[in-house]
């Protein structure tokens, strides 16, 4: 019995490449510095507009380059949350395409959330 | 994958306990992992006591000792004893390492002895490697030139062989991949820190010629990838060596192939 187990995994063929991998590992590395540098201005604006009122909100986003900035944030930080959590889906539940078109529609729905969000606020 | 549940006749059960003889001095207590799978039995922990001054200062010593004046059917795997051969490894104290290098005085109380941790077990400590030395095997750890022979050996400079530092060293006695949790979780498709860094050892080796056809074939999003540097590998390695560093150069080469 386990002779003929052993011949089993011996003689199994190793897996070929899929000849991709390292643009994911790259983006995963620069969306991490583009947040740190977009996460560190979106709490030093917001620190800035602390207690000035909405209006003061309002006129900030009206500014494109703000806007601009914002909707990146948002894009970029849902981008990442996606790739982190794909990351996930492939240590631990590899071969289960459920759980991967749920995280892809989990992150579907964030991202259609925070542009839905700016777009409200650009609208108000 | 990982999986959620334990699988069929997994479970450890008590064992049995064999006495030190009366009058020993110096008792130590191993509790060991015993498992045949050709019994249909499930794995259980035997402790033995042992008088430690009867045999010499290494855990192996003390294996052997059970083993010759104990109990004969325990089995486990050794050859060199001095930490060059590798076969001796095994998950001593709740970590990999070699018991021929690891002395029974390094720990307190008892001390607990099992096999590689998620691999199939062979027999009580011995694991099936068959899988770990196909994914060794599949990185091609061979030179491979397209210059013809020289009539001497192929030359390098100080600088490029000081590069092989660090990674010729490995003797490939598997703590380090069986020691790592995505290896546990994908060891079909992940290669691992030991064959990882035997394929980044020709990578950096200056005569070989074949690098951008060994980083093609380490592209992958599992057999690469599903390293996130967690460190164990180079936490545990008997040998001193740092795999985790050897995948990050891979994966710092990958994008400029």
């Amino acid at each position: 019995m386990v002779d003929s187990y052993l011949r089993e995994r011996s003689s199994k063929d190793w897996k070929k490449s899929e000849k991709h991998g390292a643009a994911e590992w790259l983006a995963e590395r620069w969306t991490s510095i583009a947040l740190i540098v977009l996460t560190g201005w979106s709490l030093w604006s917001a620190y800035g507009l602390m207690g000035q009122g909405y209006d003061a909100a309002l006129a900030f986003l009206r500014v494109p380059l703000n806007a601009g900035l914002m909707a990146l944030t948002f894009v970029i930080t849902v981008w990442h949350t996606y790739m982190g959590l794909n990351a996930n889906v492939l240590d631990y539940f590899p071969n289960s395409r459920l759980i991967k078109l749920v995280s892809f529609i989990f992150c579907l729905l964030l991202l259609i959330a925070a542009l839905g969000g700016l777009f409200l606020a650009f609208k108000v | 994958m990982v999986e959620l549940t334990l699988p069929k006749r997994s479970q450890i059960k008590t064992g049995k306990r064999y006495k030190a003889p009366s009058g020993a001095k110096n008792v130590r207590v191993y509790k060991i992992y015993r498992f045949d799978p050709e019994t249909g039995e499930n794995p259980r922990w035997d402790k033995y006591e042992v008088d430690s001054k009867a045999h010499g200062p290494m855990l192996l010593d003390s294996l052997i000792y059970i083993k010759n004046n104990v109990d004969s059917t325990l089995s486990f795997r050794r050859s060199c004893r001095e930490g060059i051969c590798g076969s001796c490894a095994m998950n001593i104290g709740g970590r990999n390492t070699l018991a021929c290098t690891k002395g029974h005085d390094e720990f307190s109380g008892e001390i607990t002895i099992a096999p590689l941790p998620h691999m199939p077990v062979v027999k009580d400590l011995v694991p099936d490697l068959s899988g770990f030395y196909a994914q060794y095997a599949s990185v091609e750890p061979y030179l491979q030139s397209t210059t013809p022979d020289p009539e001497k050996e192929r030359l390098q400079t100080p600088a490029s062989r000081d590069k092989l530092d660090g990674l010729y060293e490995c003797i490939l006695c598997a703590c380090c991949s069986t020691s790592c949790p995505s290896y546990w979780w994908n060891q079909d498709k992940y290669l691992g820190p030991a064959a990882l860094l035997q394929a980044y050892r020709w990578i950096a080796d200056s005569r070989d010629d074949k690098t951008k056809q060994r980083l093609e074939s380490l592209e992958d999003p599992f057999k690469l990838y599903r390293c996130h540097t967690i460190m164990n590998c180079a936490q545990v390695c008997p040998k001193g060596l740092n795999p985790a560093k050897a995948i990050a150069e891979i994966k710092k080469m990958m994008p400029a192939k």
